[in-house]
């Protein structure tokens, strides 16, 4: 069968994908921006009925796709390069490592960093709140939720992409895996929606995960200014957000994502510091390493518990399997920077580096928040979980008072969450562009400009819900139907790649990409 | 490939009478009087939806392996 490249034809401006997502995403935000409770009404009842009604399929998919990198590390593909087989990375790994983590899960980090652990310590899933176990449990399913599962499924939304991309010199798109198998017109069609459900599933994930981060910074002020959170108040930080990510934006990959996420991760790192410094220091250390081995022995029980006999359906819903479905709609973005970012890298360095350090990163973040929050529960004056309580979105800065200077570390924070919204703003926008040209590395700024506008849409219409559980919802609807392609996508790239091993190395011939990376 | 597509969406569409006819007869299991219909059988289109799921799952395994066989 011919596979199509990226220098079969010349890049279109306007492709049928870009002015099918265009239209949904207007409808959609002219209709949130409307009737904004009809649409966020809507969407949370559609994602609360498959999260209850399928809750074994989401939990089944993302445990597969666990293994299934765990597989492609260590496996026989693990020597392939996604590239020519001479090529080296475009990025440094330190760039690379930050740019990843930053448009990963950089602000959702800062949100829950205090607030989940605390949340299942004070109600863990069928035992006592409060205790020491209930610590434990805390910080096992903390990490369940940000850990390996999360970065696997980026991962290899990102591996199936960049190997069809820079190995195969395929477009850069959600349905260039899926050409593989239907090359006919039916097929065409099939590959459009796929590449459609891939965009809005961005554009909802963003639009959520947005709105959870002005919330937060509404929160943020709230505590260290005194300024009471209101929708005009969050109306003025999109403002600000909207402005700031389309700058950025406009500069290009290597300047505005590339500096803001190295200066996300300094401020990121020197956060945790002061923390870990400042806070419970060994208390801290120990609950990395304990976490560590719990989350590690305790990982397959965990991969495949969905609580059928204890009656908690709806707390695996409304956690375990949110998130899950969460990083789910994150793949397509993510996946897609994941792989613009990695070309040059071996499988199993792309494997290990896209899991293993952010996780690992992802643990000592939550032992120093989670773990200092629960010290001073357990140990100290307390005041913690009836701050998470009372307003989830501003518990970080309930806990960063308990510093010295935490009026200033307070400020620190909503700079923080306010760069790291930028950060996945832009690369939205990005993706966005590159999906929806073709798979163009280098999209025109125009469509970042247009994409940039409508998520500024959709995130102010689900910011006039004023409600997390709603802007939870918006962020994972989008992922719901979307996962379907990404199976299908997966198919194809375990086809191609053991035709890659079992045929002579002139039948893969690598394509060259030259005419869209300028 | 064409007939493939149709073959396989036609596979994919007998399935669902049969389907259908699996999720009314647990519902009629569910009827008896000393049983509560909501606790036994979530209902018609959640069952078909379950089932729809699995065979999609199958699926997707035949299309991995079909080159082999």
């Amino acid at each position: 069968m011919k596979q199509e490249t990226t220098t079969d034809k010349k890049p279109q401006k306007f492709t049928g994908v870009f002015i099918i997502s265009l239209f949904l995403t207007a409808c959609v935000g002219a209709w949130g921006l409307i009737d904004s409770d009809s649409m966020t009404g809507a969407f949370g009842g559609f994602t609360s009925y498959m999260l209850k009604n399928l809750s074994w399929y989401w939990l089944l998919i993302t445990t597969g796709l666990l293994i299934l990198i765990c597989y492609m590390a260590f496996g026989p593909y693990a020597h392939i390069r996604l590239g020519k087989d001479d090529e080296r990375p475009e990025f440094s790994t330190l760039s690379w490592l930050s740019m990843l983590f930053a448009s990963g899960m950089g602000a959702g980090l800062l949100f829950w960093g205090v607030a989940e652990p605390i949340s299942h310590f004070q109600n863990p899933p069928g035992m006592a709140g409060g205790t020491a176990q209930a610590a434990r449990e805390a910080f096992v399913i903390t990490n369940l939720h940000w850990g390996f599962h999360a970065w696997a499924i980026y991962g290899m939304c990102a591996l199936v992409i960049a190997y069809f991309s820079f190995r195969r010199g395929m477009a850069a798109t959600i349905s260039a895996p899926i050409t593989v198998l239907f090359s006919s017109k039916a097929g065409k069609s099939f590959c459009t929606a796929a590449d459609v459900l891939g965009v809005l599933a961005v554009v909802f994930g963003l639009a959520g995960s947005l709105t959870m981060g002005i919330f937060q910074i509404s929160g943020g002020l709230n505590t260290v200014f005194d300024l009471r959170p209101s929708t005009a108040l969050s109306l003025m930080i999109m403002a600000a957000l909207f402005v700031s990510y389309m700058v950025s934006a406009s500069t290009g990959l290597g300047k505005g994502i590339k500096i803001l996420s190295q200066l996300n991760m300094l401020l990121a790192i020197t956060l945790l510091a002061i923390v870990i410094i400042f806070g419970p220091t060994v208390f801290i250390m120990e609950t990395f390493v304990n976490s560590i081995g719990e989350y590690v022995t305790r990982l397959p029980e965990m991969s495949f518990k969905l609580f059928p006999f204890e009656g908690l359906s709806g707390w695996m819903s409304g956690w375990t399997l949110t998130y899950l479905i969460w990083w789910l709609a994150w793949g397509p973005f993510v996946g897609v920077f994941i792989a613009r970012i990695s070309r040059g890298r071996t499988i199993r360095e792309f494997c290990l580096g896209v899991v293993l350090v952010p996780t690992l990163f992802s643990i000592l973040w939550f032992s120093a928040f989670g773990g200092s929050a629960i010290y001073m529960e357990m140990f100290g004056g307390g005041g913690i979980s009836e701050a998470v309580s009372a307003d989830v979105t501003s518990a970080l800065f309930q806990f960063l008072d308990n510093f010295p200077v935490g009026h200033l570390l307070g400020v620190l924070a909503c700079v923080l969450i306010f760069i790291f919204l930028v950060t996945s703003a832009d690369s939205g926008t990005f993706v966005l562009s590159m999906l929806t040209m073709d798979g163009n590395l280098n999209p025109a700024l125009s469509h970042k400009l247009i994409w940039g506008v409508l998520i500024a849409a959709i995130t102010t219409a689900t910011v006039l819900s004023g409600s997390v559980p709603v802007a939870m919802a918006m962020a994972i609807v989008g992922a719901l139907p979307f996962s379907v392609f990404l199976l299908l996508q997966i198919v194809g790239f375990l086809r191609e790649i053991r035709k890659e091993l079992r045929e002579p190395a002139s039948e893969n011939a690598i394509v060259p990409t030259t005419s869209k990376e300028g | 490939m064409l007939k493939k597509i149709v073959f396989t969406l036609g596979m994919f569409l007998s399935m669902l009478p049969f389907t259908a006819a699996l999720a009314q007869a647990q519902d009629a299991v569910a009827q008896p009087e000393t049983l509560n219909p909501d606790a036994l059988s979530p209902g018609v289109f959640v069952s078909l939806l379950n089932i729809s799921v699995l065979v999609f799952l199958g699926w997707l395994i035949w299309l991995y392996f079909r080159e082999k066989s």
